[in-house]
């Protein structure tokens, strides 16, 4: 297999500008990857002049769905990552290097949530019962890792007995306790016994509209530090796909002292009363974060036009998809957040040819 | 009463459409530069077809129920080929008051009738603005909104915030956004109506077919949908380069290696999903199945099915197959999302 060795360090040095590192891999999968190489052909664009990344071609994720979109020959490929089947086909997400995911992930934590160690407890369903799911093997590298003092996967359909739990572990490290956002709400419908440690954090993966009522992230927010008593600061979110060997993580976020000066105009306020706000829920806005080697950027361009209907939608890169493609536009619609932030607005509706409304209409 | 409103309307109405009263000549210029000229003409030669003193009494007829009169807020679009117009005529008929929120992008047909119809028969029942805070605000009984499901919320929670909308008003909110062709053997004439139904207003308005369930498959011979095309251009010069659009899906066509067709600015591809792009157009292979399991996926987006010559079913997934030579020439009763407005602005009131 053609791995490319040093194409994984680059990605990773976040010394080295993104642009140069995403035009490094761009002009490899180019030339390696053939239904990248055919749609940047079509487009027109020669991969050998594009020397600014807002020049680079960013291809839909649906063509996941009906190709191989790999630069190594997929017979040679161990693990391939399918899509939940609710939007219809799934996409498959051939991984030629699964040492390379593990190390975006790994990373990727890390840059989220620090050193450690941690404990991760999860409440989802096992890899043997979900071989395709990049979510489980998420999870279960995370656990493997050597950050991870414990690692605890709670039955399905049974009460959660935190007690229990946290004697087995005898460990004091932080936990993140990882779920779908349904499963969470689950557990709490079965019962959470014991004392729930107050550095606790629940981290919900997405799943608002399955088997439950559809709910705005705010609302399931609520709903889940309601039920596991926890402020809503340790309620996260992932946000991943198959398709991306890359996850962004979320929380609502302290407004930055900077940020707030700014917007008080020059007032003169004391920390402590900023703090005082945001204990009184005044100041929090709730955003997701990519690490360094990967990014979200504004549709449309002239490259990526959009019909209005797809107002939201972004481009998304993931340089750790170096052996597929790295240069998205996703089903999904963002709104992105001055400080680099951004939040999932929800699914674009492919069938809506009306647009924006008159009365919200634009001149 | 309601002999007197249909009288009132259909005077005013070929006072204007014959350009006798008010600036017909005028509004059509300065729409044409919004939409082609084709059309538009197109458009007005539809509505003096429909719009006739017996269809409207034939639409009341099966329809209309005396009650009390309200206020009905209407949010029009503004797309050829004027649904809008539509739901006037229903509020007028209805007795009802209109307030009509006219698209900023396309006021000028609209706002042309009205002047002559207010003309007529005053302003008390009448009142149209481009502006939302020009209208007076008052409780409406009905609220009609025509457009894109995302902005439904952002739209109700304004118009409850300026009092507009109350408890108790009654919302028909519009969102079904294309339509679906059904073709069976189909012949030179069924190609044809293809062309208009897809052509037409370049392709704008849910009446527009976006979708083509055939029993043939796209290919590069498909000549009888080739020559339709043609042919159709060759009376309206409406053709014009790929959008930046159309030629990034075509791109993606050729990163999957689908198979698709392109006539002039126009792609035609096989399979694949709706992605919002106007040109784009899916042809899907397969017959009765092919459409229920279209309307069991798409449900409300689907404003019509239409059926071609030799399509002899009448009902599908408990939907009417309208013929395909009808799809940009409804009858003035046609019912935008199902809904009969005059019935539904009467009846539910008097509920």
């Amino acid at each position: 297999m053609n791995l490319r060795p040093d194409l994984e360090e680059l990605i990773f040095r976040a010394a080295v500008p993104f642009e140069e590192r995403a035009i490094q891999v761009f002009r490899y999968q180019a030339r390696e990857c053939p239904p990248y190489r055919r749609f940047i052909d079509a487009l027109g664009v020669n991969a050998d002049s594009v020397e600014k990344f807002e020049d680079i071609p960013h291809m839909p994720i649906g063509v996941f769905k009906e190709v191989e979109v790999s630069t190594i020959p997929v017979v040679q490929i161990p693990l391939r990552f399918r899509s939940s089947a609710t939007g219809g086909m799934r996409s498959s997400h051939w991984v030629a290097n699964p040492d390379l995911y593990r190390r975006s992930l790994i990373e990727g934590f890390r840059d989220a949530y620090g050193d450690g160690p941690y404990q991760i407890w999860s409440y989802t369903p096992g890899y043997s019962d979900n071989p395709d799911s990049s979510l489980i093997w998420m999870i279960d590298a995370l656990m493997e890792s050597e950050r991870c003092a414990y690692a605890y996967r709670h039955p399905l359909e049974k009460p959660l007995n935190i007690d229990e739990v946290l004697e087995q572990s005898n460990s004091e490290a932080p936990i993140i306790m990882i779920g779908a956002a349904f499963g969470l709400l689950d557990l709490i419908d079965l019962g959470i016994r014991g004392k729930v440690p107050p550095g606790m954090i629940i981290m919900e993966t997405g799943g608002m509209k399955t088997r439950r009522r559809e709910r705005t992230r705010a609302e399931l927010h609520h709903e889940l530090s309601d039920g596991f008593g926890l402020p809503l600061e340790q309620i996260h979110s992932e946000y991943g796909m198959a398709e991306m060997l890359t996850q962004a993580y979320g929380k609502t976020e302290e407004k930055s002292e900077a940020l707030k000066r700014e917007e008080l105009k020059g007032e003169e306020v004391k920390i402590e009363e900023l703090k005082s706000e945001e204990v009184k829920g005044e100041g929090g806005r709730f955003g997701f974060r990519l690490p360094h080697w990967a990014s979200i950027n504004p549709l449309p361009s002239t490259l990526h036009p959009q019909p209005s209907a797809f107002e939201n939608r972004s481009l998304i890169t993931d340089l750790a998809n170096l052996y597929s493609c790295s240069f998205l536009v996703s089903g999904d619609r963002y709104e992105l957040f001055e400080d680099g932030s951004f939040e999932v607005l929800g699914r674009v509706d492919p069938t809506d040819y009306r647009g924006c409304n008159f009365l919200m209409e634009r001149d | 009463m309601i002999e007197q409103r249909i009288d009132q309307f259909i005077e005013a109405f070929e006072a204007w459409i014959q350009a006798k009263e008010g600036d017909i000549r005028q509004a059509v210029d300065q729409t044409s530069k919004l939409f082609h000229r084709q059309d538009v003409l197109h458009m007005l030669q539809h509505l003096q077809k429909r719009v006739t003193r017996e269809s409207l009494r034939a639409w009341v007829s099966e329809s209309y129920r005396e009650g009390s009169k309200g206020n009905v807020l209407c949010l029009h679009a503004g797309n050829l080929p004027m649904v809008g117009f539509q739901d006037l005529i229903a509020v007028w008929l209805a007795g009802h008051r209109y307030q009509g929120k006219l698209s900023r992008k396309d006021p000028f047909l609209m706002d042309s009738f009205l002047r002559v119809l207010s003309d007529r028969v005053g302003t008390d029942r009448l009142e149209w603005s481009t502006q939302l805070e020009d209208l007076t605000v008052r409780a409406s009984t009905h609220i009609v909104f025509a457009g894109s499901a995302l902005t439904v919320p952002q739209v109700r929670h304004r118009l409850e915030e300026e009092g507009r909308a109350v408890v108790g008003t009654h919302w028909h909110i519009r969102t079904a956004s294309f339509s679906v062709a059904w073709l069976k053997q189909a012949e030179s004439r069924d190609y044809e109506d293809l062309a208009e139904a897809i052509l037409r207003y370049d392709g704008a308005g849910c009446r527009s077919v976006k979708l083509v369930v055939s029993d043939q498959p796209l290919t590069a011979d498909s000549c009888g949908l080739t020559d339709a095309f043609e042919a159709w251009w060759s009376r309206q010069a409406t053709y014009r380069t790929p959008s930046e659009q159309t030629r990034y899906d075509r791109a993606v066509l050729h990163a999957v290696e689908r198979p698709y067709l392109m006539l002039e600015h126009m792609l035609l591809e096989t399979e694949g999903e709706l992605n919002g792009n106007p040109d784009r157009i899916l042809w899907l292979q397969g017959g009765q199945e092919r459409v229920e399991a279209l309307l069991e996926r798409y449900g409300a987006k689907i404003q019509s099915i239409y059926g071609s010559e030799h399509i002899r079913q009448t009902y599908i997934g408990g939907r009417t197959v309208e013929p395909l030579s009808g799809a940009q020439d409804p009858q003035v009763n046609w019912c935008p999302d199902g809904e009969n407005l005059i019935q539904s602005i009467t009846i539910a009131y008097n509920h």
